[in-house]
Parts: structure tokens; sequence; C-alpha cells
């Protein structure tokens, strides 16, 4: 249907955790409620539409897809997260680096040129699994993504500042793990429409908050 | 004298019927100097007036799909005057036809903010006797605050630097020239552009010893055409800082004079910028008679080919463009529908007689 058309994509991949801990901090509960309203934000935004595509998976136990990448304009209800076991990064990571490939590939195939995909990662705990290989694989991939964390409600900010590729924030307070996980939401709608608007200039074209109310930007690591 | 052939001893050229112009002859003048004749308001037979529409590839754009004065918004005036939206020339000069567009792109008119792409026209005569077509594309790039104003300056001052280089060819040879004095060339477009008078026509408001030079950032694509014996090949010298494409378009097919960067697989819109800059790419192309040369901004050349092909779009626009065409015709043809393509667009199309 492309056609060789040379058209532009920017892939955008949502990875929230829904560990038990995230229904006892009122996450899931503040995900579920911020998620429809970053689903209008991004419909509305005629650049987005066409631009962009979006994608979240789930993790606990294990990692499932569910939204599978496509327009924002092509959900007719955003999908909800729901509380389930512990914090397997390792599962999220394999599944986002097989979804990645097969997505890029499929759209390459289709006649689209596509940047490199950002991926928003959140959680609130400290990973229960041996996630450094699956980790590993999707870093060197040549498919890469450019990763944000974001970690809430005691989340460990050295082993989120390890996973980041271009920003690490790291929640103040424990307490307030729902209010936070609203303003993060809200920041990746922002940073999704001005990211889409300023694709045609810089390398990263990930154009991120300097800062996001209640959380601190964490340093990554040097290598 | 006659330009592209069609005209004869017996009179004027004839117009060739709307349905038999599949099979007229690929020379000749345009046969309707501002486009289309059936999509001309008042030249349509019903009482409604035509109505002008973009070709659309692919699906239809979402910010296409609704009226620029829907309720919606989008499409914005710029709250510091003139935007842009259409800015066009053409015309001729000895042997050469040139047409000329600029578009503000749908992000632009989005955000309510100018079209920062440019282009400059000119011609003069070398110290060799000949005569010389200049164009200059020049794309502001869209993290400088000033780069509309930035890429107007460098369109025009990179043509006045280049008519300084022809008046005084040393005598090398064109490319042997342009090679040897780049950095001076471009030195001096630098110091024109940084050097504003403040709140002059645009200019940015800070003083210039206070700007920085990354806030008028921009990309510069020029082209030297000689004119020539209508029989006779001529060398084109093009130079190029950042990403604005040229194209030979020949026999109806669009050959980019510098590939385009693809990286590990994924695109990369990364560019060089032109102020400061202390080399270019230089390279020249042979123009047969018939042959056409088009220098873009990224908003229409990123999309006329893939890879080391060109798309539905470019071979579209090849095979519109292999003559010259009208006046309106060419900003419909730069006003494709292409999901994505929301950058401004900039084309300069340069036809050698035949």
């Amino acid at each position: 249907m492309n056609e060789n058309s040379s058209q532009e994509v920017l892939l955008f991949y949502i990875v929230c955790d829904e560990s038990g801990s995230m229904g006892q901090n009122g996450g899931i509960e503040a995900i579920n409620e911020a998620l429809p309203e970053l689903h209008a934000t991004l419909a509305s935004d005629p650049l987005v539409v066409d631009k962009c595509r979006l994608s979240i998976i789930a993790f606990s136990d294990g990692a499932e897809m569910i939204l599978p990448m496509c327009k924002v304009t092509d959900i007719p209800d955003m999908p909800g997260v729901q509380e389930a076991g512990v914090t397997n990064y390792g599962a999220a990571f394999t599944l986002l680096g097989q979804a990645i490939q097969t997505d890029v590939d499929g759209l390459k195939s289709q006649g689209y040129r596509v940047y490199r995909a950002c991926v928003f990662f959140m959680s609130d705990g400290e990973p229960t699994d041996h996630w450094e290989d699956a980790y590993n694989d999707l870093i060197n991939h040549p498919y890469r993504p450019h990763i944000v964390a974001f970690g809430v409600d005691g989340a460990d900010a050295n082993i989120l500042a390890k996973i980041a590729t271009l920003r690490c924030y790291v929640g103040r307070d424990r307490a307030s793990a729902g209010r936070a996980l609203a303003n993060v939401m809200s920041s990746i709608g922002n940073t999704i429409i001005t990211s889409t608007s300023n694709a045609h200039s810089g390398p990263a074209n990930i154009d991120l908050p300097a800062s996001i109310d209640g959380f601190d930007t964490v340093p990554l690591d040097h290598l | 004298m006659a330009l592209f052939g069609k005209q004869s001893k017996d009179g004027p050229a004839q117009s060739t019927p709307r349905s038999d112009r599949s099979s007229a002859p690929d020379v000749g003048f345009p046969d309707e100097p501002f486009g289309d004749p059936d999509l001309l308001v008042g030249n349509n037979q019903s009482n409604e007036p035509a109505v002008l529409t973009a070709r659309v590839y692919g699906e239809k754009t979402t910010f296409g799909s609704v009226s620029w004065w829907s309720e919606k918004d989008w499409w914005k005036l710029a709250p510091e005057g003139e935007a842009n939206d259409v800015r066009c020339q053409v015309g001729t000069y000895a042997d050469l036809a040139v047409a000329a567009v600029s578009l503000r792109g749908n992000k632009h008119r989005l955000q309510g903010a100018v079209n920062d792409d440019s282009y400059a026209i000119a011609h003069t005569t070398g110290d060799d006797g000949r005569g010389y077509l200049l164009v200059a594309v020049s794309d502001g790039m869209g993290s400088a605050k000033h780069s509309s104003f930035g890429a107007r300056l460098a369109a025009q001052n990179a043509l006045r630097a280049l008519m300084e280089l022809l008046a005084k060819l040393p005598g090398n040879g064109l490319m042997a020239d342009l090679t040897e004095h780049q950095a001076v060339l471009l030195s001096w477009i630098t110091r024109k552009v940084l050097g504003y008078r403040a709140n002059e026509f645009g200019a940015p408001t800070v003083d210039a010893n206070e700007f920085d030079s990354a806030d008028a950032q921009c990309t510069l694509t020029f082209a030297i055409v000689p004119t020539g014996e209508p029989t006779l090949s001529r060398e084109a010298v093009i130079g190029i800082v950042g990403d604005s494409p040229a194209f030979l378009v020949q026999n109806a097919r669009l050959t980019p004079i510098e590939p385009a960067k693809d990286l590990e697989g994924l695109w990369s819109s990364s560019s060089d910028g032109l102020l400061g800059a202390t080399s270019m790419v230089i390279t020249s192309v042979e123009l047969e008679p018939g042959d056409g040369l088009l220098l873009t901004s990224d908003g229409i050349g990123n999309f006329l080919t893939h890879g080391d092909q060109e798309t539905v779009l470019g071979l579209d626009i090849a095979s519109r463009w292999k003559r010259p065409v009208g006046m309106l015709d060419f900003i419909r043809d730069a006003s494709f529908e292409l999901q994505s393509a929301d950058d401004d667009r900039t084309a300069v199309m340069i036809w050698i007689d035949e």
C-alpha cells in the first residue's frame, strides 16, 4: 500500500511495570487513567497521527504486548494494565527486542523510512530476575532503541540509569507514585508530539523535558 | 530566440488539446504558461469555480483532510508576519528556463511558524565572457530560533559570493577555483549572514555581536549552470553543505547527485550547517540539451528517492518536470500530499534548451 513512498515513521514503545506493588501504590490505577488521556492527546495532533506508531508492553512475571504497533487513530480503546506478580525485566526486554525487529522490518518492507525507536520504560521496583543478557541483546542490535527510564516508589535509580540510554527520571516521593506516573504519562505525550515535529533536525530526534514535576534526573553511566 | 524548440517560423506554437496531450511531442514551451487551464478559476464550463487540489500519494494526510479555515485551527498565521505559505518564481535566461517554489510545511502551519526554507536565483557574466545562472537553496535548521532569517540571507549571499568568484576567475576551471577558494567563500557567507543589523527587515532583535550562529544555522546547496550552445553539453558545478539534495533529471528519471544518509538500516536526519563550515561537497554534472537539474530542500528531496530507487512520487515528479511546466502546475506538483512530508518544501528546477 505504501509503494515505496519513502514516508518517515517514528516508533514509540511504552513498557509498563504491572507487578503487584504497582497495584498497592496506585500505579496501576494511575496508568489506566492516563492512557486514554495520552491517546486523546496524540490523536488530536495531525502530524503525530500520520508519522508515529505506538505500542505498549506490560510486564510482571512475564511480558505481554497489550497494544501491538499501530497508528493512534487505529486504536478504538486504549488497553489497560493489570496488577500481577513479580518484576521480570528480562521478559520485557526480550519481547521488546522481538517487537522492534518485527515492526522495523515490516515497515521497511512496505517502503517506510524508519527512525530509531524510542522506549519509555516505567517501573516501581527492583528486577526480580537476571535481566542483563536480554538487555544486552536489545542494545547490541542494529535496531537498538533509545531508552528513557522512569522510576517511582523506590525503584532502584542505579539500575534504571544503566537501562536508560537517553535519560533517567526517578520520583522523589515514595508516597505519591500514582501522581508521579500521571506526570510521566503527560511528559511522554509531550515528548512524542515535539519529537515528531522535530524529526527533520538532529540525530536523536527525541525531545525530552529537562525536568518532570516530582522527579530527579539521574546521570547515566559513562562507559 | 526560440527556447525549447517549439516556436517555429510559421508562428507561435499551438496548444495541444487536453484529450491529445498524452501523445503530444515532448518538446517545446509549456502549452499553458500558468498551468492546466481546466484547473484555473473561471476557465471551466460549469458555473462552479474549479478547485485546485494537491495530488495524493498513499493515504491523504490528516492535516490535509480539513480545510485551512476549519475550526480545528491547524493552519495558523505566523505572529511575526509573512509566513511564506507560497513563494514562486519562473523565467528564462539565455537557453535556460527556471522555475522555483517554496512552500510552508504542515509542521510550521500547525505551529504558526514561518517557512524557514529559502531560495535565490541570479545570473551574471563571468570574466570568461560566458553567461552563468546561479541558484541556491537553503533550509533553516529546525532547532535554530532564527533559521528562516539565516536561510534567506545565506541563499542571497551565497549567490553574491559566487558572482564575485565568477567575475575574477583565476582561470584553473570553475571546479578547481571553487575547490581552492571554498573556505574563503564559506567564511564570507557566514560573516555576511551574521553581520545583520538588529530589527532590520525580519532580523533578530539581539545585536549581531551577541548572537549565537547556531540560532541562524541552515544548509546550502547551490548550482552554477553556464549558458551554452543549444546542441552542446555543459558542466554545471554544485556545492553542498548539509542535506538539501540535488538531482539530475534526465529522460523522466531522477538521479541523486549526492546519496542520502542511511545508518544501520535506520533513517537519520542529522545534517551539517553552513554557518562556520570551512568545506563543502563540490561536484559537477554534465548536462545535455533537454536535461534538467533539480535543487530541493529535504522537505521534497527526501521523498523523491529511497535507497537507490525513485519513489512513486519521484517518478511522477521526474515525468512532470522533464520539460518546463506552467507556474501553477509547478506549485501544484510541489504541493503533493504524502503522510509525514510535513517539513517546508523548496524546489528549483533548471531546464536546458533542447
